[in-house]
């Protein structure tokens, strides 16, 4: 093959990706939510002894966030999932949000969200909403950052590599300050609400396997679906994702407890 | 007389023809050829190897380009020659006016009508479309176009020439009127002259203009011509030195096998006869004037010879400095992967469409994959392209028709048709039309399957199918396999010839699996090259073969040209019996110095380095250079047995050798001195200096002084006995003895004894322990380092056992009476509070929580407060014995090197049974004070000070003592040990006579027998006590009166009985302290001046062996039962008596002397040395028979009273061999490797240095490495601290370690790399692998193991997830061209580790982390998921220590270390070093990094440099403060002053105060900068970002970034005096005249005066 023809293989495979691609956003798409809940009792929350700057983060009754469980509803927050592949297509919409800033904030000296997420490309803004300092120490396996955040103002740092487990992020002025960032490729990543709730919308249709994960239990791997417990090993979730306006609901995913008792 | 003449011309005919052919056999011109040979073969593989499928496809590219460039002539050429013939027309007048003036013809010179002719023809070419037309009639128009130009630019060349002689001319005449015309001004001529003159020079000046333009234009005019003609040419001059370049490897190899290999010329040269006269065959000559050696007395030039058959030695593999090009036969087996395409797409590149067209005969292609073979078929048709295309349909394969894919493969497959190329019957519509055409492909084969290509016969053998040559970057390649391989077997069958290589590789059978191949590689000797070239024989390595020779290292006879007289010496006896066989090799006695054997090869680095730590693995060569040498001196280093045994490296002032003394006895002679009360009586001064040399031994003041003072009173002596009335000495003979030990010694030893100190021996030890110890040090301690002397006994027999058995246990019990009597007092240490003293003085009396709770406390405190690194103890092994293992298992095996904790310190003595040792009481407060101070009780010792001192807790409240803890834990551990050697306090009256025999025996020596019974049983009167002295004057006896003996007979009372009793005993033990050489490991009270017992080593690698006593040992080992078991011999009945006689040593003395009569018996059994199944003792036993040192010294470390056997009949009990028996290792085979060690240690000490110049003197940073690294050791730095970082060798598939990182930082931190080692970091390896080095260490998980996991491809979730370390980068790498910098993972997949070298040191650090970790709840639950940040409460790692601290800083800190960080666990010790030992160790680390020392230049601290700044931005250290006081920066963490921060100490960090004077500025600069690229596991954040991010803090110091960190640095460094300039003292100083009456007349007395007398003037 001459280098001509080389390129035109090329070409072509990009106009036929991009015509599958365009094609695709018009029926093969489909939208995915659930709910997360935590399947026993859940132990309730530890408070956490506050020995640095206590005359501000000591009156904000902080507590242990590894495992939020609401004690009503069983509702678990921050269980993170995204789609395993790095490289799956990317609805156009999420163009737009391509180049987005996401905000980690350091706020009553806990990091909001607790859990957050965010794609290569995108601008992670470490913000301090607080009136003492922090320092936002991100390490992951590719990316560990780490500048300090004086009281109320904000640093840009440009993620440029993804994440294959969500990166720890803490602070090392406040040792109990702890959260977790997913960096991934794709925009397909979700962390469950406090009420247990989830979306990823504009999935590409079809079989797709996702990875479910939690802080304190790493990998997800036991739960009941529909009543039917299901192993999932490694944390892999497969799901089929229905085309179309109406989304591929899961429904209520019971966690087994005992994968949280690590 | 004719017959005579007749016959003796014949026998001299004989003769010369026997010469002749003599010399025409040498042994070593049948190895020249055969080298000659495999030097050809060689040299003509790596042509082969050049040539590889992609040096040929680009030959073949080139050559097209060139065919391409012949073949062209375009529009634009054919401009060209218009163009320039254009530029001749423009010219011809000027080459008609060049022509005359050069008197030829016009049309000689340039042809109008010629040129036009050309251009017609070039216009007529560039229409042309034939190309063979084109590139014939190009090639005719560019010569005949040289032609017609060649006579114009010969001409325009004269020109040009005659041009610039005419400039040169004008020139000087422009110069000349000049001249004239300041001559004129000199002379004052008239301004009409000067102006005439004037207008000369402007005219001359005019003229040099013209013709230097004329001259110009010349030249231009020709480069223009030329240009053009070039630019025709251009494409195809380009392609032929393309070619020619791409073919210079090749032919330079070509040309080197044709010099090298035979020819006409060689062979005849070569012949019988001819070859004693200049034979190509020549011996190779090394003449070394500068290396004599001592041949009888005379030292004599060396010649080394080695290198007539040892031809090999240097020769480097082609393109690398230190690779051997011919290492030495090895076998391994590699896997070659198989193409994984299906056969025909594998082979040729050509997949089939899936059903050929219906009714169309031939197969059809789908596609042909560029640059294969069937992309290169050739069309009979040259016009067409070369290549199968797609859609062809193969019709018939060599005119066979095809009808199916499986015929087609079945024929292009089989190697059988591969002798020659394929025609191939193609079907193709081309343009529409169907056409039928022959293409030739060429056939598969090795090459293009594999990469590899086979010889036609092996180097030495033709049977051995040998690879010549591997292209890189194919399966071959990547398989590992290289030039010069033989293939002996294909999974596991045998091939022998290369057809069935060729069909075992290209069966498609094997496709698609890796192939197993058993590969030999390497040559044999004597071609082999020498091994490690980057350190020996190399030309860039430390001893470049032309430098050093041969025989300097190997010893043996250099100026040898036959095997059998160059005294090689064989490695074992199996070795000697082959080299007997094939080389009639005989062991030559006559040579004085044979080779050593390859296993004491390393001896021979001692010659010439002294110092050996030099021989250690450096950053230079990380493989270690000479491990077993080093090992044996560590050995050596650390058993002491320079105690006994001195290496002196001096003789006088030369240096000869290793030096390992015992340095001067300073410290005990000052101690014995404090004992004296007579010492008081010399002054204070004398007091405190004998106080101070005590533990400052290094202090020559104290020393001095004493010693002046000690002559003083030794003069005194002397006076006294001259009169009664002179002043009387007030030392007592003891202390006056000290005077000899305190004089100065010229090259003074450094060595401080091994063992611990006895000088107070009773406050902490027990007569039962003593002597249990005394007798087997093992039972208490199996892995002690203090050898056995008592209890030796397998050599004994008969009356010389029964001797032993009386007399050791008398002698043992001597030794502890004499120790605990001699006993000095030693002051208990303070407890630090009523509870630890009740504690201490309740003994084993505590109740039991408290002691359950302090011995909790102290096992934490044992293991994380520093004690592990130098200690072992049985509740660590056991309590991490599993977990390690487990931790072990997920560790892959390239990971565990020698530095992954496992517990195995042994610095310090196992302290497993330590509380059995010490008793009640005094044992407790011996240990509190030892822990809290060792120095207290041993000034000399190498334990430090560990500040186990109570904590304060935030109300000021002192919690436990940990020494006390550690103390109570201490003493709880015992194993249940008890004393089983122990001797009851009182004696029988057995043991007395058997004491008083003793006694005797020793008393003898020096009086008659008579006198010295007499003197035994009353004791030596007074009165002679100036005569007796030494020993003998511990039998004086006062309370005897004089005459006293001569009655005799009076009984004895009891109160005489325990007195006598008491001196002989006294007598005795020091006797046998004396005899046994105690005092050269411990210091002991009454030997401070004693010397060392042993023969001295320093030359014991040269002892003649006449000279050694072997005595009755072969008797002992042929004959004995014991000597045969020894050596693994086992007879059936006297296996029995032999195992009788050691069960019989702990049973009881009948069963055992029985044992012997039973040995006895069977005396005489046959011996011969194939009884000796163990090859090692094998050889050392023929050794040893031989009476070679080598075997005398075997035995005498294995079994060193063996040499006594069937003497001790006739030798005194004090002549027995005194020797004790060292256990190096728990097991025997482990023993027997460190006795060789230290044996090739011992047999280097040859005291024979080559010339000064060969000498090891490192200068400069090197000395200081290696003195550092002396000190290093003695104090066992390692043991906490990492010194060098692991370093891992990467070889990895181009992407395999992720994308580079982004990094935005300042420039200042980052590392800065050139050009050229970023292309190399790009280069593929002929693996078509990438390279890459990289320093740091995995990070760990919590449990302390390398955090290793398996990560899968996340594109690619089926296939097989890789294990893969996450490893901190502690050194900015260069990975694919990529800056991967320090403080950014790198995620290593462990399959790409190529070579691991351990990290160096830092033990404790490693095995105490996941401790520090989870030390307390709350600890973990903030770190368990960030371990790796406890590296910062750990002793730090080393690595850069140089450039980060100020030497002056680190050599005051090592004196008087305190706290830095406080989020350490565990304190930097104190150690007993002298001021000049921690000044080596300041200036090891800055030397090691290539800092400067010992005093650096700071321009921060210069007060113009501030000065600048400040005139540049007023009032920058006042902003910068502003920055580290405010709330948000620096005090958020670091203590500074008398601020403290609050929260945990986990999170505190240094004090900023203190800075000044540790840290290097430029340190700081970078670390403030970003302390992540500093260390990799910092928390402290980056608190300032780089541009182009927005500077902060601009409310307290205005500018960018950079401008704040600049501040910040100058403020720390000068943060001394700028805290200075803040206190005023004016202030606090009262003026003079404001004092109040009342603070009294007497101070303020001067004042008035002076106010007074200024009054009055």
């Amino acid at each position: 093959m001459t280098r001509k023809t080389f390129h035109f293989a090329i070409v072509t495979a990009a106009v036929a990706f991009a015509f599958v691609a365009s094609r695709a956003s018009a029926e093969d798409w489909g939208t995915l939510k659930g709910k997360f809940v935590f399947d026993g009792k859940a132990p309730p929350p530890t408070a956490i002894d506050v020995t640095k700057d206590q005359e501000y983060c000591g009156n904000k009754g902080l507590v242990n966030e590894e495992l939020v469980v609401d004690a009503t509803t069983g509702a678990i927050a921050n269980v993170m999932l995204w789609v395993r592949k790095k490289d799956v297509p990317i609805h156009p919409d999420y163009e737009k949000t391509a180049s987005e800033t996401v905000v980690l904030d350091n706020k009553g000296c806990r990091f909001e969200p607790h859990v957050q997420g965010i794609r290569v490309g995108q601008t992670l803004q470490l913000k301090n909403s607080d009136p003492v300092a922090h320092n936002t120490n991100v390490q992951g396996r590719n990316n560990q950052i780490n500048p300090l955040i004086p009281a109320k103002s904000s640093s840009d740092q440009k993620i440029d590599q993804s994440e294959i487990l969500p990166a720890l992020v803490s602070c090392n002025i406040h040792p109990w300050m702890k959260g977790r960032l997913i960096v991934r490729d794709n925009p397909y990543f979700a962390v469950s609400k406090k009420d247990g709730t989830f979306e990823i919308k504009n999935v590409p249709a079809g079989d797709i396997e996702f990875v479910v994960y939690h802080e304190k239990s790493g990998y997800v791997t036991d739960a009941t679906l529909n009543g039917q417990t299901v192993k999932w090993p490694k944390g892999v979730m497969k799901v089929t994702i229905k085309a179309g306006d109406e989304p591929t609901d899961l429904g209520e995913i019971k966690l087994s407890s005992a994968q949280f008792n690590k | 007389m004719h017959v005579v003449f007749g016959i003796s011309s014949i026998i001299m005919l004989v003769t010369t023809i026997w010469m002749m052919a003599d010399d025409h056999n040498r042994p070593w011109k049948e190895y020249q050829r055969d080298f000659r040979n495999l030097d050809v073969q060689t040299t003509k593989w790596r042509a082969d190897e050049q040539e590889s499928t992609d040096y040929q496809n680009k030959t073949r590219e080139i050559e097209r380009k060139l065919e391409a460039a012949q073949e062209a002539f375009t529009i634009a050429d054919r401009d060209r020659v218009v163009a320039l013939f254009q530029k001749f027309k423009e010219g011809e007048e000027s080459y008609a006016k060049l022509a005359s003036d050069n008197k030829k013809s016009a049309k000689s010179l340039y042809d109008p009508a010629a040129a036009t002719a050309l251009k017609a023809r070039a216009k007529e070419l560039a229409e042309e479309k034939d190309l063979t037309r084109i590139r014939e009639g190009r090639a005719a128009l560019i010569k005949d176009l040289k032609k017609l130009l060649d006579p114009l630019k010969s001409e325009i060349y004269f020109r040009e020439n005659n041009l610039a002689a005419d400039v040169k001319d004008s020139k000087a005449v422009f110069s000349a009127a000049q001249s004239q015309f300041d001559q004129a001004v000199g002379r004052d001529e008239s301004p009409a002259r000067l102006a005439e003159l004037q207008e000369k020079v402007n005219e001359a000046k005019s003229n040099v203009a013209v013709a230097t333009a004329l001259s110009q234009n010349a030249v231009d005019e020709r480069k223009e011509l030329e240009a053009i003609l070039r630019q025709i040419t251009a494409d195809e001059d380009k392609a032929q030195k393309e070619l020619a370049d791409q073919q210079a490897k090749v032919q330079q190899f070509l040309k080197a096998a044709d010099e090298q290999g035979t020819n006409w010329r060689r062979s005849i040269l070569e012949m019988p006869v001819m070859d004693a006269f200049n034979s190509p065959l020549k011996i190779a000559n090394r003449w070394l004037p500068q290396l004599p050696w001592n041949n009888n007395f005379r030292d004599v030039a060396r010649f080394d010879r080695c290198e007539t058959c040892h031809l090999g030695v240097e020769r480097t593999a082609p393109g690398s400095a230190t690779s051997p090009a011919f290492p030495p036969i090895s076998r391994t087996t590699v896997e070659l992967a198989t193409p994984d395409k299906p056969p025909l797409a594998g082979a040729y590149g050509i997949e089939l469409a899936k059903a050929s067209v219906k009714g169309e005969p031939g197969v059809v292609i789908d596609k042909v994959r560029p640059n294969s073979l069937a992309a290169e078929a050739q069309p009979a048709d040259p016009a067409l392209k070369p290549g199968l295309k797609a859609k062809d349909a193969i019709r018939g394969v060599n005119k066979t028709p095809v009808e199916s894919p499986t015929t087609l493969e079945e024929i292009l497959l089989s190697p059988s048709n591969w002798e020659k190329p394929f025609t191939l019957s193609v079907h193709r519509i081309e343009a529409g039309k169907p056409v039928d055409l022959e293409l030739t492909m060429p056939a598969a084969s090795l090459p293009s399957l594999y990469g590899m290509l086979l010889a036609s016969a092996g180097a030495f053998s033709a049977d051995d199918v040998t690879i010549a040559a591997v292209y890189p970057q194919t399966l071959a390649a990547a398989s590992g396999l290289m030039g010069g391989d033989v293939i002996e077997a294909i999974n596991g069958d045998r091939v022998h010839r290369p057809r069935l290589v060729v069909e075992y590789l290209s069966s498609k059978d094997n496709w698609g699996k890796p192939l197993k191949l058993a590969i030999r590689r390497g040559v044999p000797q004597p071609f082999t090259t020498h091994p490690r070239l980057d350190l020996f024989v190399g030309s860039l390595s430390p001893h470049p073969l032309a430098k050093f020779g041969c025989t300097i290292c190997h010893q043996g006879q250099g100026s040898a040209t036959a095997f059998k007289w160059a005294s090689h010496t064989p490695n074992d006896l199996v070795q000697a019996e082959t080299w007997a066989r094939d080389h009639q090799w005989f062991n030559n006695e006559n040579w004085t110095y044979p080779m050593f054997p390859t296993r004491f090869r390393e001896s021979t680095c001692l010659k010439c380095h002294h110092d050996v730590v030099e021989l250690e693995r450096s950053r230079e060569f990380p493989d270690p250079p000479a491990p077993k040498v080093v090992a044996g001196y560590e050995i050596i280093r650390r058993y002491g047995c320079f105690g006994c045994h001195e290496i002196n490296g001096f003789d006088g002032k030369r240096r000869i050798g290793p030096d390992m003394r015992l340095e001067p006895n300073y410290s005990a002679a000052a101690a014995q001195l404090t004992v004296d009360p007579g010492l008081a009586k010399l002054g204070k001064q004398a007091v405190a200096w004998a106080d101070e040399l005590e533990f400052h031994p290094d202090n020559d003041t104290a020393r001095h002084g004493l010693l002046e003072l000690l002559a003083t009173d030794a003069s005194k002596a002397n006076g006294a006995a001259e009169s009664e009335k002179a002043p009387k000495p007030v030392l007592d003979d003891t202390s006056r003895r000290m005077e000899a030990v305190l004089k100065d010694v010229e090259n003074p030893g450094t060595e401080r004894k091994v063992g611990p100190s006895l000088r107070h021996v009773g406050s902490k030890l027990t007569f039962e322990f003593i002597t249990s110890w005394v007798e087997n040090p093992q039972d208490f301690r199996p892995n002690t380092r203090m050898p056995r002397f008592f209890g030796q006994w397998n050599h004994l027999d008969g009356s010389g056992l029964d001797e032993a058995k009386r007399f050791e246990p008398i002698e043992v019990r001597a030794i502890a009476n004499y120790l605990l009597k001699s006993s000095q007092t030693f002051e208990y240490a303070k407890p630090s509070s009523p509870e630890v003293e009740r504690q201490l003085t309740a003994g084993s009396d505590l109740d039991k929580k408290t002691s359950d709770e302090a011995i909790a406390r102290g096992k934490k405190a044992f293991q994380l407060r520093g004690c592990l690194a130098c200690h072992q103890h049985a509740d660590f092994e056991k309590e991490n014995a599993t977990a390690w293992q487990d931790l072990l298992k997920k560790v892959p095996a390239e990971l565990r090197g020698e530095d992954f904790p496992k517990l195995k310190a042994s610095q310090g003595p196992d302290l497993s049974r330590m509380g059995a040792k010490l008793k009640g009481a005094k044992g407790r407060q011996w240990l509190y004070s030892w822990v809290k101070n060792p120095s207290r009780y041993h000034p000399r010792t190498f334990m430090p000070v560990l500040f186990l001192e109570p904590e304060k807790d935030a109300n000021n409240k002192e919690g436990p003592d940990p020494a006390a803890d550690v103390t109570e834990f201490l003493m709880n551990s015992q194993q249940g040990w008890t004393p089983k050697n122990a001797l009851p306090e009182e004696m029988t009256s057995a043991d007395e006579q058997a004491l008083n025999d003793l006694a005797l025996a020793n008393l003898s020596d020096k009086f008659s027998i008579e006198r010295a019974a007499e003197f035994l049983k009353r004791g030596i009167p007074m009165s002679q006590a100036d005569v007796v002295q030494g020993d003998e004057a511990l039998l004086l006896n006062p309370d005897l009166k004089a005459g006293a003996g001569a009655k005799g007979a009076e009984k004895e009372s009891d109160e005489e009985h325990k007195a006598r009793i008491d001196r002989t005993l006294q007598y005795v033990g020091r006797r046998s302290i004396g005899k046994y050489g105690c005092y050269g490991c411990h210091d002991i009270p009454g030997f401070e001046d004693a010397k060392p017992i042993g023969t001295a080593l320093a030359d014991w690698g040269r002892k003649l062996p006449a000279r050694l006593a072997f005595e009755q040992i072969e008797e002992y080992l042929t004959r004995s039962p014991h000597g045969r078991q020894s050596l693994g011999i086992t007879d059936a009945k006297p296996a029995e008596s032999a195992a009788a006689m050691s069960t019989a040593s702990a049973a009881s003395e009948t069963a055992s002397h029985e044992g012997h009569i039973a040995a006895a018996e069977t005396e005489s059994p046959e011996f011969s040395l194939d009884q000796i199944k163990d090859p090692d003792i094998k050889f050392f036993t023929d050794k040893l028979l031989r009476e070679e040192r080598e075997g005398f010294l075997w035995q005498k470390l294995r079994a060193p009273r063996s040499y006594d056997f069937k003497k001790t009949e006739n030798k005194k009990y004090n002549e027995r061999l005194r020797m004790p028996k060292f256990h190096f290792a728990e097991t025997e085979q482990a023993n027997q490797d460190k006795i060789e060690q230290v044996m090739t240690f011992v047999l280097g000490l040859v005291s024979e240095p080559p010339p000064p110049a060969f000498v090891y003197h490192p200068t400069g940073p090197k000395e200081a490495i290696v003195s550092g690294k002396k000190v290093l050791e003695k104090f066992n730095c390692a043991g906490c601290h990492i010194l060098e970082m692991e370093r891992w060798d990467l070889e990895f598939k181009p992407g395999e370690l992720g994308k580079t990182p982004s990094v935005i930082d300042f420039p200042f931190v980052m590392a800065r790399f050139d050009s050229k080692q970023i292309d190399d970091s790009k280069q593929l390896n002929r693996r078509g692998l990438l390279k890459a080095t990289v320093f740091g260490m995995p990070k760990v998980d919590l449990q302390g193991a390398p955090k290793i996991e398996a990560v899968e491809d996340e594109d690619h979730p089926d296939r097989a997830a890789v294990p893969t370390s996450t490893f901190m980068n502690f050194q900015a790498a260069l990975i694919d061209g990529g800056d991967r910098v320090v403080g950014k993972d790198l995620q290593i997949p462990m399959p790409s580790v190529a070579r691991r070298y351990p990290a160096l040191g830092g033990f404790l650090a490693r095995y105490a982390l996941p401790f520090a970790v989870s030390a307390d709840e709350k600890t973990l639950a903030d770190y368990k998921e960030k371990p790796n940040e406890a590296w910062g409460w750990l002793p730090p790692p080393l690595v850069g220590e140089g450039t980060k601290v100020q030497t002056e800083w680190l050599h005051d800190f090592l004196l008087d270390p305190f706290q830095i960080r406080p989020a350490a666990v565990l304190r930097m010790p104190k150690f007993n070093m002298s001021s000049a030992e921690a000044s080596r160790l300041a200036a090891y680390f800055a030397a090691i990094d290539g800092a400067e020392y010992p005093y650096e230049f700071d321009v921060r601290t210069r007060a113009d440099h501030l000065e600048q700044v400040e005139q540049d931005q007023p009032k920058r250290l006042e902003k910068a403060l502003g920055i580290v006081v405010d709330n948000n920066f620096c005090v958020k963490c670091h203590k500074v002053g008398d601020f403290s921060p609050t929260g945990t100490p986990r999170a505190m960090a240094p004090r900023l105060d203190r800075v000044h004077n540790r840290l290097r500025p430029e340190f700081t600069h970078r670390w403030i900068g970003d302390p992540a690229r500093v260390l990799p596991y910092t928390g402290m954040p980056q608190n300032f970002p780089p541009p182009p991010a927005p500077p902060v803090a601009q409310n307290l110091y205005k500018g960018t970034s950079e401008d704040q960190i600049d501040g910040l640095v100058d403020l720390l460094m000068n943060f001394d005096r700028f805290a200075q300039d803040q206190i005023s003292i004016k202030s606090l100083v009262k003026p003079a005249t404001a004092a109040p009456a009342a603070a009294g007349a007497e101070s303020t007395r001067p004042a008035n005066r002076l106010g007074t007398a200024a009054n009055s003037e």
